[in-house]
């Protein structure tokens, strides 16, 4: 079995690892990034769609585009990419357990970025009652055999779940010539950015039903025949007498991601219950010192543009604590929140300079302002806007607030017209 | 006089557009949108959406086997020439080695915009 | 036309063990499974529990055949190398109503020589299992409670069966039975066998295949569970299996760990069509309450599948199971009514045929070169990281992995499609090496399996299937440039 030396470990070179690879670097670290996939660029290399880059690039490009401009900037560093290596275990004290066709190898290092992003919800997860024949699977599965293996795994599909990839392939599969009975979701609102809605769905007719879903898989002779779909109440319970059957051969599944965080549990990483990614401070460090983590495997991000800034954070955090520099020793603020905001990254902030928080809501809401308080006191006050649950918000706390802070902050969204506020 | 709500795709920010046509169906107020680019897209939008169109045309490796390769337009052309665009490229074969930006189809359906590759193969 | 002694038809875990029994003798023997893989009706949708014979009514032959079978486990586990855990089991009561169901099995089991059943009360439920609901006030223990994956037995059942020279014919329906001056004619899609001797091990079917025979002497309703498994990561892990107070006709919503490591809750009973293996929310709702019942909570979010079996019931057999010669037509035997406990007894149900066709003056001569051990497929999770270095080393492709979530290599695959009865679907597949098993339940490595079963198959990715017959996942390629 082989040894190895790095300053820094990146596991997983999608957009998070790449980032912070090349970020680890810049900051004078010597750097391996792990990927188990032959190529570099995770899941960007199927998302042929654009989109990408408008923040980081100041330009919208495709996700394979996306990606390859951080191979190529790679490829100008000395940083050491194993491909096709899969990491076995991490353990508390950083030692990278991988393999690869060559063996197992051990990776030595002082500071481990996690960045091994999420998977999918799967029927089984959501529970679809039914027949168990083929046809049914996730968007992104399909979106693997259409974009990179030029597999046709249906012809008339229905789409549960209104998330951005179910909404992208709804435009993939229409432009490709399959046919789209229409996209299914739960909720009373849709789950996807605006802009994919409109691009994906409205530009090729395709109906969206909100507050309806798939109760029952119908198959025969092995394959999806049909799917009963059916609306639900306020309570996302199924409607009796409201059922209809809608022939199809394929359920394509659009609903969630949830971080991949076995690795992370098994370095004794303390997770979020809210977000499934790891509790992390203000330096996206975990709970096991050195270990850092960003990207989708911390929380799942709207957009690449974001995976890419915070790991780029949680890279020169890390090649600090990889040369021993000191944390800053402020006591920890405490970061809560309460509904309708469903988590923050981080949980705690040692700063006192300036701290970025990122949250999403759990629905919508209309005309209502951020309102951050420190034990009862307000420090902070938005101005009056919308939130929408598929949009990461992010809030930056400057130091005025910080030092102001007494052990905790607390975010809230506060409806304007409630008129509770002075 | 007429109204109709558009949301802009130009960037994330998704802004509501209500835009105010009149009896000929041209635009004459536009509002909503959070920065000039917001009232150019309405305008357009009202008059010939334009869209990047994305795709895969089939790649021939260096070995011999096929794989897919993405494809994009270097730029936003007519919605309504995106069909005859996907036809064409389903029956293109690109040989390896290609490099990102490189031409696939120069100035498709004489939109002025090309269809290039997404990256390296 | 291809000539047999003895046809079995039906390979779930009764067609498989009692083919490999046979295949002691100097027999020539044929299996006939209509779909695409051995152990895939009844006997995977079950939970793998070898009861230690403490729940069938005393003198029936499911007591009997229970409390022999459960015995044989250790030994052929070793020998067959398939996995086999002894972890106990409670049956949980939580009033004085409950007390007195707990006596009345407990004094059932003990005429059926279950050893070492022990009433307990209070802490000492807890003590055992942890998990146990804190509103438990009594519980019947059984320490010999076993596990076993019921796939990988049949599985291992059937390798080594053929090792001994038993032909399986997969994907082989039996559309017509004909009888011949010395036995029968079996009419399968791709020809015909001749057979001395029909052994019935068709499942839920076993009264249709009867009547194919000529043989109308028995109905078969079927008894439809729920059952769902949990994410390793569900918070919970290596329960003791928890029952609840039976029901009249089940031994009602069970809570256990598999011997892979998920917990299993299953199953309900409820009386459907016999081709009805679709999940149901009633169903679901009822394991989740079930399971709720017998730990503390269940974290509902952590469920990577559902799925849904049925259980032979023959009619007017008070739930046994009907193993006889068959009373119409001389030369067909029937193994029908395998319900629970069907895979705890299925050792003791092959060695009983053997006895009964003994018994009915067929010759059977032993052999002397019967192989009786099986070598188990290399399990690359479980080995520690010397030895995957080691075998990476020797064979690159143990390097690869395809199934990240239970860590399934590459070789793993290949290794499971060179073995005979050789698996054809992602389903075989799956069953055989937990690729896709896993929480994302296929969603990563689908394609890659697909892609290694069309290369060692040397055929065309779309024709690979799912599991049943017609369940392409792929219809063709997208497009073919020019």
């Amino acid at each position: 079995m082989n040894e190895f030396q790095f300053d820094v470990a990146v596991i997983g070179g999608g957009p998070a690892g790449m980032a912070a690879a090349i970020e680890a670097r810049k900051n004078g670290a010597s750097v391996a990034l792990v990927e188990r996939n032959p190529h570099l660029g995770g899941i960007l290399l199927q998302c042929i769609h654009s989109g990408f880059g408008l923040k980081c690039f100041k330009q919208e490009l495709t996700g394979p585009e996306y990606a390859q401009r951080f191979v190529n900037q790679l490829g100008e560093t000395d940083v050491t990419v194993l491909l096709s290596t899969m990491v076995l275990q991490i353990t508390k004290d950083k030692k990278v357990v991988c393999m690869n066709e060559k063996g197992i190898s051990v990776l030595n290092a002082k500071a481990v970025v996690l960045a091994m992003g999420c998977r999918e919800r799967t029927r089984g997860e959501i529970k679809i009652p039914g027949d168990r024949c083929a046809g049914v699977l996730t968007a992104g599965l399909a979106q693997h055999y259409i974009n990179i293996d030029n597999y046709c795994p249906g012809h008339r599909f229905v789409i549960l779940g209104s998330g951005d990839i179910g909404l992208i392939m709804a435009r993939r599969l229409s432009l490709e010539g399959m046919k789209v009975e229409g996209v299914y979701e739960l909720m009373p609102y849709p789950n996807g950015l605006k802009r994919n809605i409109k691009n994906c769905l409205e530009d090729f007719g395709i109906p969206l039903h909100l507050s309806t879903t798939v109760t029952r898989v119908i198959g025969e002779k092995g394959r999806v025949a049909a799917v009963e779909v059916t609306k639900v109440d306020e309570k996302l319970q199924p409607v009796d007498g409201t059922s209809k059957i809608v022939p199809c051969d394929t359920l394509l599944l659009s609903v969630g991601l949830v971080p991949e965080n076995e690795l992370s549990a098994g370095a004794g990483v303390k997770l979020n219950p809210r977000t499934h990614g790891a509790v992390v401070n203000d330096s996206l460090e975990t709970s096991v010192p050195g270990i850092f983590a960003c990207g989708n495997v911390l929380h799942v991000h709207d957009l690449a543009d974001n995976v890419t800034v915070e790991a780029r954070h949680a890279a020169a955090c890390a090649a600090a604590f990889a040369k021993g520099e000191q944390k800053e020793s402020n006591p920890a603020i405490t970061v809560n929140c309460e509904d309708p905001i469903g988590y923050t990254v981080p949980s705690e902030i040692y700063s006192r300079e300036k701290a970025s928080v990122l949250f999403r809501v759990r629905r919508p809401v209309e005309n209502a302002r951020m309102v951050v308080t420190s034990e009862g006191s307000i420090l902070l006050q938005g101005r009056p806007r919308s939130y929408i649950p598929s949009t990461m918000e992010e809030l930056v706390l400057p130091s005025a607030v910080l030092q102001k802070a007494d052990g905790e902050i607390t975010l809230k969204i506060e409806s304007v017209l409630g008129g509770e506020n002075p | 006089m007429s109204t109709k709500e558009l949301i802009c795709t130009v960037c994330p920010n998704s802004c509501n557009v209500t835009v105010e046509l009149n009896k000929k169906g041209e635009p004459v107020k536009i509002a909503g949108n959070r920065c000039p680019r917001g009232e150019a897209f309405a305008k357009q939008e009202i008059t010939c959406p334009m869209r990047v169109i994305t795709s895969t045309v089939v790649l021939r490796g260096e070995d011999g086997r096929d794989a897919l390769l993405p494809v994009r337009s270097s730029d936003a052309f007519p919605l309504s020439k995106h069909a005859q665009t996907m036809e064409l490229l389903r029956h293109i074969t690109v040989r390896a080695p290609v490099k990102m930006g490189d031409v696939v189809i120069h100035n498709v359906l004489d939109t002025g915009v090309d269809i290039i590759a997404s990256r390296d193969s | 036309m291809q000539q047999y002694d003895m046809i079995i038809i039906g390979g779930g875990i009764m067609g498989c063990s009692i083919a490999r029994e046979l295949s002691k003798y100097k027999l020539n023997i044929a299996v006939c499974e209509a779909a695409a893989d051995v152990a895939s009706g009844t006997t995977k949708a079950n939970g793998g529990l070898i009861h230690a014979g403490d729940d069938p009514v005393p003198g029936t032959l499911k007591a009997f055949l229970n409390s022999k079978g459960c015995l044989m486990y250790p030994v052929l586990s070793e020998k067959l190398g398939f996995r086999f855990l002894k972890r106990g089991s409670m049956v949980v009561g939580f009033n004085e109503d409950d007390l007195a169901v707990l006596k009345t099995l407990l004094e059932r089991g003990r005429l059926n020589g279950a050893p070492d059943l022990e009433l307990i009360s209070g802490g000492r439920i807890f003590e055992l299992e942890p998990e146990t609901n804190r509103k438990a006030k009594y519980a019947l223990y059984s320490p010999h409670t076993g596990l076993v994956d019921p796939f990988e037995v049949a599985i291992a059942f059937s390798e080594n069966a053929v090792a001994n020279g038993v032909h399986f014919y997969l994907s082989s329906p039996v559309t017509a039975i004909q009888k011949t001056e010395d036995g029968f004619a079996v009419t399968l899609p791709k020809g015909q066998l001749n057979g001395k001797y029909l052994i019935n091990c068709a499942g839920v079917h076993a009264d249709d295949v009867a009547r194919l025979a000529g043989a109308d002497e028995f109905t078969i309703q079927a008894r439809h569970g729920d059952l769902l498994v949990m994410d390793k990561n569900c918070g919970i892990k290596d329960v003791m299996t928890l029952y609840p107070i039976p029901k009249p006709d089940s031994k009602g919503v069970v809570l256990m760990s598999t011997v892979s490591g998920n917990i299993l809750v299953g199953s309900t009973a409820v009386m459907k069509e016999k081709d009805d293996v679709a999940s149901y929310r009633e169903g679901i709702d009822e394991l989740i309450a079930g399971a709720n019942n017998l730990i503390e909570k269940l974290d509902i979010h952590k469920v990577i599948r559902t799925f849904a079996g049925n259980r032979a019931v023959v009619v007017g057999n008070n739930n046994d199971f009907y193993i006889r010669p068959s009373r119409k037509v001389a030369g067909l035997f029937h193994v029908a009514g395998i319900q629970s406990p069907g895979i705890a007894s299925a050792p003791a149900v092959a060695a009983y045929v053997v006895q009964m066709l003994k018994g009915c003056g067929i010759p059977m001569e032993e052999k002397k070169n019967f192989i009786d051990t099986r070598k188990a497929p290399v399990d690359f999770s479980t080995l520690s990281t010397e030895e995957q270095d080691e075998l990476i080393r020797k064979n690159p492709a143990y390097g690869r992995i395809v199934c990240r979530c239970e860590c399934v290599t590459e070789g793993e695959i290949i290794d499971a499609m060179h073995r005979n009865p050789q698996p054809v679907t992602v389903d075989a597949i799956k069953r055989r090496t937990r690729a896709g098993m896993g929480r994302c339940q296929g969603g990563f490595c689908q394609q890659k399996v697909i892609s290694i079963m069309a290369k060692e198959l040397g055929c065309s990715p779309t024709e690979i299937e799912l599991g049943d017959k017609g369940s392409q996942i792929i219809y063709s390629k997208l497009k073919e440039g020019c």
